[in-house]
């Protein structure tokens, strides 16, 4: 994937105490004062067991109750896309594989799918300034700044990418995964496939 | 006569009419609508493809184009499945769960009658109270959780059956048993008190007193007789049976009617949805209807009500 | 004196009542009895269940996900490294409170339909009978979704969603037992004596119908239980972390063949709560029954 830096969104790592640190900073240092948080979901997949997870990461470690709505996925749609949450479960699969496709559509200020209304004028210009620009490095330079913008920021808190395992044949041969794949690994490249006699 | 039956069918198009308006109504109600997605489209994108299917319209508007297609044998279009019409999806999940229920159903006639019968021939030796337990028990557990038991056992434990799809005969011995748990149970209880309450009818003590054989006293009196009762619940079983499991047909994976149904509710489908539930109730109520009429013809005080 | 002297005369004959005779008839089904010890024991266990097991229903051990049933693990853990048995004995409470708590909804709708639809006969009565007949028809889960989404996801909002589409049996029932009431000749002595509607339906209706309503509330928290789970696995059930027997099962679903124990202690349980609570309302109905008097 061009414009992935392994660096960026480092500085977050497991750490219980700076959390707690951060909590007393900003007036929580009693967690019983915390407003009800509730985290949506959408209630198929994997989701259920992610939520849940994360409820008990919070119960365990910081004390805190939050509470889960788990909503069938068209509602779920409905309230993410009308900003009808608190705090939400959401994912993103790029329609080409580029920081153009990941960034200003999630965080550009207005864009269809910023779902948190994050709005900072740096990365704007960065993202307008990127999306112009000719010369693929300076390019790919912007969007990791832009990028390391938005970590700062923390609109969001990027939790896992998924992976995908495929196990084929040794007469099938062709088979070429890219990141873009749909619902079938090599998908897009079906016609490089050829299967051996066997 | 012909005033009954015409009341029957005139209840039945306004129990169609009303439990379709209700369900159009609310499914509009329900948050969300077929073009709902996380990615969320232009709102360019939704008007125009409102536009095209006609969702744009008033509510009462798109319910009256609705009943207009009906009339016409149209069931509308689906929003999931954009290739094919509601008529065509159903004809093709039908003969799944027709397949699924009708195998149910002869299961369940059989033994049930079969047990049934047993027990009550043998009333108060040890077949009448196994055939009593297992049948309370069968009817109390519900098919999925049947299902689910012997997919562990049969599947997972002794490998004889795949967990589930469809298009061999091993797959549908599972579900079809699932299914047909609790009407045979519910059959074999009904078999066995009209068939006590048969032999302790006179013509059957008329016919012992004759001299006839055992065999031929069973099989000329006491089987015809006491299967009354147990034909005239045959056809809402059946119907039922038939118009799929939604539970069952997901936790085997089975593509058929009750499956379409969830799938097409959870993702606004609202075609589908219109589509399979006026199917449901059309088939539900017409088996109702059916046996209704019957009873009217063997019994006819109830023509007068 | 004279009453010393009949004393001897008169055949004592033992106090009947209807609810003493049913008790005798109840305590002789063996199966009835299996099935009210067993419902008492789980709500037993459901209740004082911080007493049994020492695990909570939601602490989650990530260091000891799936693992198989042990002496540490009773019932093993599962995905989330939580404890089975726990979620068992917890999810118990859902199922229960579900069964229970649905069924005030469902008297609570079902009595006045079916006694106004009973009383008022005509078209009162025919109306609300097709109502009857179009709430059979009707497609149960878009209902359920609905209220989900317009009342929130909470557990009562659960049980109000599940009793709305339940009371369609009692209200027959309790139709059936007026209009039996109503063309009975005290009905008539009553209303000559002035009594009215709500009267009739307090001496007269209750009283006589109390059987078959407990009979049909016995099978109806069965049926209760078993929709609660359907929906938790299909999910638009009970919200986690509240742990339901149903929600169990689809959890466990995914891996279901290397750890079939996650599916087969819920499906277990729920099948065992189900036939126990048929026993008890078989049982039930046959003790009740005015005319099988020993």
């Amino acid at each position: 994937m061009p414009g992935y830096n392994a660096n960026i969104g480092t500085q977050y790592v497991f750490n219980v105490t700076k959390a707690k640190q951060l909590l007393a900073q900003a007036g929580y240092s009693d967690v019983s004062k915390l407003p009800q948080i509730t985290f949506s979901y959408s209630n198929t997949g994997s989701n259920p067991t992610v939520a849940q997870f994360l409820q008990g990461q919070m119960q365990q470690n910081l004390g805190i109750n939050i509470v889960l709505d788990p909503e069938d996925s068209k509602t779920f749609s409905n309230n993410v896309n009308t900003g009808n949450f608190m705090w939400a479960f959401f994912g993103w699969g790029a329609d080409y594989p580029d920081p153009d496709d990941w960034l200003p559509a999630l965080f550009g200020t207005g864009a269809g799918n910023n779902h948190t209304g994050y709005s900072n004028p740096a990365f704007d210009a960065l993202s307008t300034k990127a999306l112009a620009e000719l010369d693929n490095t300076k390019r790919l330079a912007d969007w990791d700044q832009a990028q390391q913008v938005v970590m700062n920021d923390a609109p969001i808190i990027g939790i896992f990418y998924r992976e995908g395992f495929v196990l084929v044949k040794p007469y099938v041969k062709g088979i070429t995964t890219t990141g873009m794949d749909g619902a079938l690994p090599g998908d897009t490249f079906y016609n490089l496939v050829t299967i051996a006699s066997h | 006569m012909t005033r009954f039956v015409i009341r029957r069918v005139l209840w039945l198009i306004l129990v169609l009419l009303v439990v379709s308006f209700v369900t159009f109504a609310l499914m509009h109600l329900v948050p969300g609508g077929p073009w709902s997605r996380d990615k969320q489209l232009a709102p360019a994108v939704v008007a125009a493809l409102n536009a095209k299917y006609g969702l744009d319209k008033p509510f009462l508007v798109q319910y009256g184009n609705f009943l207009v297609g009906i009339l016409h044998g149209d069931l509308g279009i689906s929003y999931s499945y954009q290739d094919r019409s509601v008529t065509q999806i159903l004809m093709q999940g039908f003969p799944k769960s027709a397949i699924l229920g009708g195998t149910a159903f002869i299961l369940a006639m059989i033994v049930g009658i079969a047990f049934g019968m047993a027990a009550a021939l043998r009333q108060n030796t040890w077949i009448d109270y196994v055939c009593v337990m297992f049948s309370t028990i069968f009817a109390s557990v519900p098919g999925f959780v049947l299902g689910i038991l012997l997919i562990i056992v049969f599947s997972v434990g002794l490998h004889w059956f795949p967990t589930g799809g469809w298009g061999s005969p091993s797959q549908v011995i599972m579900p079809a048993v699932a299914l047909a748990a609790l009407p045979a149970a519910f059959i074999a209880r009904i078999t066995r008190a009209s068939t006590l309450e048969t032999m302790r009818q006179d013509y059957v003590r008329t016919a012992r007193s004759k001299g006839l054989l055992e065999r031929v006293v069973l099989i000329r009196h006491i089987l015809r007789n006491a299967l009354i009762p147990v034909v005239t619940v045959a056809g809402p079983e059946f119907a039922a049976l038939v118009t799929g499991s939604v539970i069952v047909e997901t936790i085997f994976s089975i593509p058929g009617v009750g499956r379409l149904f969830v799938e097409a509710v959870f993702a606004r489908d609202y075609g589908l949805i219109m589509g399979t539930v006026l199917f449901y109730a059309f088939i539900i109520s017409f088996a109702n209807m059916v046996v209704d009429i019957l009873y009217g013809v063997i019994d006819p005080r109830i023509r007068y009500d | 004196m004279a009453i010393s002297e009949n004393a001897a005369n008169v055949s004592v004959r033992p106090h009947h009542t209807l609810w003493g005779d049913a008790w005798v008839r109840l305590r002789r089904n063996k199966l009835a009895m299996a099935g009210g010890i067993f419902i008492i024991l789980l709500s037993l266990a459901a209740i004082f269940a911080p007493l049994i097991t020492p695990y909570s229903f939601s602490h989650q051990d990530l260091t000891a996900i799936l693992q198989n049933p042990s002496a540490k693990h009773w019932l093993g853990t599962d995905g989330l490294g939580r404890d089975v048995f726990a979620r068992l004995l917890y999810g118990a409470r859902t199922s229960l409170a579900v069964g229970i708590f649905t069924q005030i909804i469902v008297l609570g709708i079902g009595l006045p339909i079916g006694a106004i639809a009973g009383y008022a006969g005509g078209t009162v009565d025919n109306v609300l009978m097709r109502f009857v007949d179009f709430m059979y028809g009707f497609p149960d889960i878009l209902l359920i979704i609905l209220i989900k989404a317009i009342l929130g996801g909470g557990i009562y909002q659960l049980f109000f969603a599940i009793g709305l589409v339940a009371w369609v049996d009692i209200a027959r029932l309790v139709r059936g037992q007026m209009m039996s009431v109503k063309s009975r000749d005290f009905v008539a002595a009553a209303r000559a004596m002035g009594g009215m509607g709500p009267y009739i339906t307090e001496r007269h209706l209750l009283p006589n119908s109390l059987g078959p309503i407990i009979v049909s509330v016995t099978f109806n928290v069965p049926r209760a239980i078993f929709t609660e789970a359907a929906l938790s696995f299909i999910g638009i059930g009970v919200r986690p972390p509240t742990p339901s027997w149903g929600s169990m099962i689809s959890d466990g679903y995914a891996v279901i063949f290397s750890s079939w124990y996650q599916v087969f202690f819920p499906a277990l349980a729920i099948a065992l709560l189900m036939i126990a609570f048929t026993f008890l309302g078989d049982g039930l109905r046959d003790a009740l029954d005015p005319k099988m008097r020993h």
